[in-house]
Formats: C-alpha cells, sequence, structure tokens
C-alpha cells in the first residue's frame, strides 16, 4: 500500500480543488435549463471536488498525529 | 434557365438588386413588398433561438407547434411546410449545418476536459493505492469507476 507524504496529500488535494474550480469554467450551463446531458457537464468538477475532499481525511489526519505527537512530548 | 430545366420560376426585378442590399435591407424590402410579414420573421427567429438553444428536432418540433397553434391560412400554411421540407433536406444532407454553438464549444473544450480525465483517473488510481479504511477504499473504487466513465466519455475522439 501506497503511504503518501503529507506534502504529496497536499498537492493532491489543492490540485483537485483547482481543476475542479478550472473545470466549472468549462460547464454548458444551459444544460440545466433543457434537463439533458446534466451528468455529461458536471460529473467532471464533481469527481475532482470529491476527490480533494477525499484526499483532504488523511491530510488531516496527518495533521493531527503530528501535533498529538509533538504535545506528548 | 427555366426553359432549359422545364421550370416556371420568375423572380420580381426588385429580387435581382438584393445581392447589393445589406442585410438589414433585404428584410425592410422583402417586408414592404410582402413577400415575408412579421409572422414569418417571428417563427424563424423563434426557430433560430431553439436551434441555439437546443437541438434541430427540438427547435423543428417547436416550429411546427408554433405554426398549428397560429391557424393560419392554407397559402401561409403550405409557405411554413415548404419551408420545415427544405430545412429537413438539408439536414438530412448534412447534418452539421445545424449543429448548436454548444455542441462546437463541446469539442474546442474536448481537449482539456480529456486531459482533465486523464488527471482525475491518475489522482484515483492514487487513492485507490493509498487507501487504508473500508470505507475509504470504497469510496476510491467508486471515484475510481467514474474517473474510468470520464476519460471514455471526454477522450473518445482522441482514443
Amino acid at each position: 500500500m501506497w503511504k503518501p507524504s503529507k506534502l504529496v496529500l497536499f498537492i493532491l488535494m489543492v490540485a483537485n480543488s483547482i481543476f475542479a474550480g478550472l473545470s466549472l469554467i468549462f460547464v454548458d450551463w444551459k444544460v440545466f435549463e433543457t434537463g439533458q446531458g446534466i451528468y455529461d457537464e458536471i460529473h467532471q468538477p464533481v469527481l475532482f471536488f470529491l476527490l480533494s475532499i477525499f484526499f483532504m481525511f488523511p491530510y488531516v489526519k496527518k495533521l493531527k498525529e503530528e501535533s498529538n505527537k509533538k504535545s506528548e512530548k | 434557365m427555366n426553359s432549359e430545366l422545364g421550370t416556371s420560376v420568375s423572380y420580381p426585378n426588385l429580387a435581382l438588386d438584393l445581392i447589393d442590399y445589406d442585410r438589414e435591407q433585404i428584410l425592410n424590402l422583402s417586408l414592404r413588398e410582402g413577400w415575408i410579414n412579421q409572422t414569418d420573421i417571428d417563427l424563424n427567429n423563434a426557430f433560430l433561438a431553439d436551434l441555439t438553444n437546443n437541438n434541430f428536432d427540438i427547435a423543428l418540433s417547436n416550429f411546427e407547434n408554433n405554426v398549428l397553434e397560429l391557424n393560419l391560412s392554407n397559402q401561409e400554411f403550405e409557405k411554413q411546410n415548404l419551408f420545415v421540407n427544405i430545412v429537413k433536406s438539408f439536414n438530412d444532407i448534412d447534418s452539421k449545418l445545424f449543429k448548436t454553438q454548444t455542441s462546437n464549444n463541446y469539442q474546442a473544450r474536448g481537449g482539456w476536459a480529456c486531459a482533465g480525465a486523464i488527471f482525475a483517473l491518475a489522482a484515483t488510481t492514487a487513492g485507490l493505492s493509498s487507501c487504508a479504511t473500508i470505507v475509504a477504499c470504497a469510496g476510491a473504487i467508486l471515484l475510481h469507476l467514474v474517473a474510468l466513465d470520464s476519460v471514455a466519455r471526454k477522450c473518445k475522439n482522441y482514443l
């Protein structure tokens, strides 16, 4: 199992957030009026958003572990 | 030309001058001479708006409904029917003629969307290989499947 470092998790989290924002630019919002092809338009920004959340949890966990270690010392 | 093709098409002399006029002048002259009326303009504007906002089939269906709602005279109805048949014929010959602006934009951003989908696939692969709990792995698998679907959809023109 791959164990990414805190920095790698942070980069993945931020990169996915940026991509989520950028992919929102390309969304054709007219599909919400017609109701056709909504998934096709919106799935990529949602995927990036969920990925940034996905990498945020282990990143925050690592931060907590570090702060606990420091407080124990 | 009529004698060669065996037709009886006739143009008013004014129509021959249209080539020298701009769009507004042609519209004004056509209205003045009674070649078209305000109903024709409204119907065509609605058709064009539908074509831009939706697709050809919806635009044509709405146009037909609009014509039926107007209770036009037989002569006017024939005119609109002829327009529909011409538009359908053109669409049959080349369906790209009536592709909306949205579709063109979609193609233009296709490269970026494909690159984004590949990045998302790489990120979900990283997530899948680093998950530690059952819940996290289930989420990673789900995201990985969505990312695969995303690549299939966004990169179909490049694979």
